[in-house]
């Protein structure tokens, strides 16, 4: 048997999977849990697996699992909870830098939520169901229709809560509070406007920091530096790699040209596997230097967003600032 | 894994037998389908649609019978060490078995089982590969049907076996072919086709040596209107253009040469011809210019590293504008070079990879 947890990559959507499997296990027999971000991940999962029964867990999970699934008439838990604890989980426990964290967590929010309201998803979240064990592994099993005896479900629980990283034994908030204005601005920037669910064109802006893009010469270093253009016609800076929501957005970039880099034309191209937007950049003293680009992300559509700008020919001199990046929904145009 | 033949079939049904003697019920799904083989849409990934089966069915547990299998689950099967049959059998038995009970044309089908033998080919060396053959099963089923239960850690006593081979004989299910070739109706060109295009890997699959693969002129196209094949002169007054291509079949990967076959009339000297192959890109490019009416044969050599997306291509095009004039399509004769490109699970790839520091 096959069971679904989709969900962010941090403690809670953890918890969910592992509470399911040994769930699984009392009620099916031997049940794992695999990590899958896409169809091809599940069926490497299932066949390194020996069990006979598998949870399925995925933070990245795409469109076309979700089709799969309502088509298939299958059930599977939608784990949320707030994004920046699951920005926290994955620096604190994971080790991963502050922008990486924020990348996946963001990128997992605009998939996951594509299946909150999918028919089949039991949507679960720490403050409700949560904060009691034994109430979430009844919604779990009542879900997933496994059948199980209510006094061996209580032992799952006690086990299970003996020998696992409990959900709510640790003040998540804490590590939260310790960080600097700047790297709350930066990961609120791109995780907050899906706490409680993302709210479509009127949904607060999204804003990527220039920590969340590279520089085009040196892929591993940030482009929150200024960003020096002299040399031949290239791209200077590109990111962020994070999947949005679908549908129609107003992107601006936030940039500050010097006088010497004002003398130069330039290139902005947004990608999600296919080109969704180019234009040209002049950049001039008496106009304002921030650029405006529309484009649309399809239904179907699970590549990460890529901003590329790059500077059309050979430079002699002069640098580039990027401030930001905004993202705004837009409403749907209608049919 | 195994051509869209009778004896692919018929592992399939052993294998399902003897999960279900060990008590899992799992459903058969072969991919693609003929529809799916003989059709010009995009295949779409193994991988993908194991995961869609397993998710449609809820279970863990299947019987998967690949037909055209490739790259990404050649490489999650050697990771994951899982073990699989590979059924070998003549592809031209297979071709006249699905023209036995289809109403599928004869180029179609023998393009269907062409495109599958190159990618069934890498599968019989892997490790977790039990190579079966169609006769040696033929002969003695119930020895086959014990091989595969042992392969695949689902034992069966020699009774059951015998069982399982009755069972199945009495559906219909046998391994090898009951039709004959000669019974069909099919034209001696037709049958020079089939045997052009598959004798080749019927050798691989009997004796692990690739032969020649020819490429008859029934399996490509004059671009005219309606379409049809170069099975006469063709006409080629008019501007310059594409005059034949085809015929979409893959290879397996390394290197080859090629030998396009073409007939010219007197008009046509002097005028350039193009003779070109096409996988995802360009891979080789010839240009002819006949100083007489005759025959002629045009020489390629490309390499190919995986089989490229849709097969195949070789194009005959005209150069420039000619008044009148004739052409006659012969054959495509294409032969293994012995320099091949070494698959990266090879063990010498490492060694090479350190030495040259590449």
């Amino acid at each position: 048997m096959l069971l679904f947890v989709v969900g962010l990559p941090g403690r809670f959507a953890e918890y969910c999977g592992a509470l399911a499997a040994a769930l699984g296990r009392a009620a099916l027999g031997p049940t794992e849990v695999v990590s899958a971000g896409n169809l091809e991940e599940i069926t490497f999962g299932v066949m390194r697996s020996e069990a006979a029964n598998l949870v399925v867990q995925s933070h990245t999970p795409g469109p076309r699992l979700l089709a799969a699934l309502t088509g298939a008439g299958r059930k599977f838990v939608v784990a949320v909870e707030d994004p920046r604890i699951a920005v926290g989980d994955l620096v604190a426990r994971n080790g991963l830098p502050l922008a990486a964290a924020t990348r996946q967590v963001a990128s997992s929010c605009a998939t996951v939520m594509r299946y909150v309201a999918a028919p089949g998803a039991l949507v679960l979240s720490p403050g409700e169901a949560g904060d009691d064990p034994a109430a979430l592994a009844a919604a779990l099993a009542e879900h997933f229709e496994l059948t199980i005896a209510e006094p061996d479900r209580q032992r799952v629980v006690q086990e299970f809560g003996a020998t696992s990283d409990a959900a709510s034994d640790e003040d998540p908030t804490r590590w939260w509070r310790a960080l600097s204005a700047h790297d709350r601005e930066l990961s609120e920037g791109a995780v907050s406007p899906f706490i409680g669910g993302f709210a479509g064109a009127s949904a607060p802006p999204i804003v990527w920091g220039a920590e969340l893009f590279s520089s085009g010469d040196r892929p591993d270093q940030t482009a929150v530096d200024p960003i020096d253009i002299t040399g031949r016609g290239r791209c200077l800076f590109r990111g962020p790699g994070i999947v949005l929501p679908a549908g129609p957005w107003s992107l601006t970039l936030e940039l500050e040209f010097s006088p010497e880099a004002r003398e130069y034309e330039f290139a902005v191209e947004v990608t999600a596997g296919p080109v969704l937007a180019a234009r040209e950049v002049r950049p001039r003293s008496d106009v304002d230097p921030a650029i405006h680009l529309q484009f649309a992300i399809d239904e179907a559509a699970d590549a990460p967003l890529e901003v590329r700008f790059s500077s059309r020919r050979a430079a002699f001199d002069g640098q580039l600032f990027l401030s930001h990046a905004i993202l705004v929904p837009q409403p749907a145009a209608p049919d | 894994m195994g051509l869209p033949g009778r004896f692919a079939e018929w592992c399939d049904a052993v294998i399902a037998r003897l999960a279900s003697a060990a008590g899992e019920v799992p459903e058969i799904n072969t991919w693609p389908s003929l529809d799916e083989l003989t059709g010009s849409k995009p295949l779409g990934s193994a991988l993908e649609h194991i995961a869609l089966l397993l998710i449609a069915g809820g279970s863990t547990r299947l019987v998967f019978g690949a037909r055209q299998p490739d790259r990404e689950l050649r490489s999650v099967l050697a990771q994951t060490e899982t073990r699989f049959v590979v059924a070998l059998d003549d592809p031209r038995a297979a071709v006249t078995e699905i023209l036995v009970k289809t109403d599928l044309s004869f180029d179609a089908v023998t393009r269907a089982v062409a495109n599958s033998c190159p990618f069934v080919m890498p599968y019989v060396g892997l490790p977790g590969a039990l190579a079966l053959h169609a006769d040696a099963a033929k002969a003695e089923p119930c020895e086959a049907i014990a091989a595969i239960g042992d392969h695949l850690g689902m034992p069966v006593d020699p009774g059951g076996a015998r069982r399982i081979a009755a069972d199945l004989a009495e559906a219909g299910i046998l391994p090898a072919a009951a039709a004959d070739q000669a019974a069909l109706p099919l034209s001696v060109a037709q049958r020079k086709a089939i045997d052009g295009a598959l004798t080749g890997y019927a050798e691989f699959f009997a004796n692990g040596k690739l032969g020649p693969v020819i490429w008859t002129r029934d399996l490509f196209t004059v671009l005219e209107d309606p379409p049809r094949p170069p099975l006469d002169a063709i006409e080629i007054a008019g501007d310059s253009r594409c005059l034949i291509f085809g015929p979409y079949i893959h290879l397996p990967p390394g290197s080859w040469e090629v030998q396009v076959i073409l007939g010219f009339s007197r008009e046509t000297v002097g005028c350039p011809f193009l003779v070109d192959a096409l996988g995802d890109g360009q891979l080789a490019l010839t240009t002819l210019q006949p100083d007489r009416a005759g025959v002629f044969s045009v020489d390629l050599n490309f390499s190919i590293n995986e089989p490229p997306s849709r097969g195949l291509e070789i194009r005959v095009l005209l150069g420039r504008g000619i008044a009148s004039g004739q052409m006659a399509f012969g054959q495509v004769v294409l032969r293994p070079m012995t320099m091949r490109h070494l698959d990266t699970d090879d063990k010498s790839d490492s060694e090479f990879t350190s030495v040259l520091q590449i």
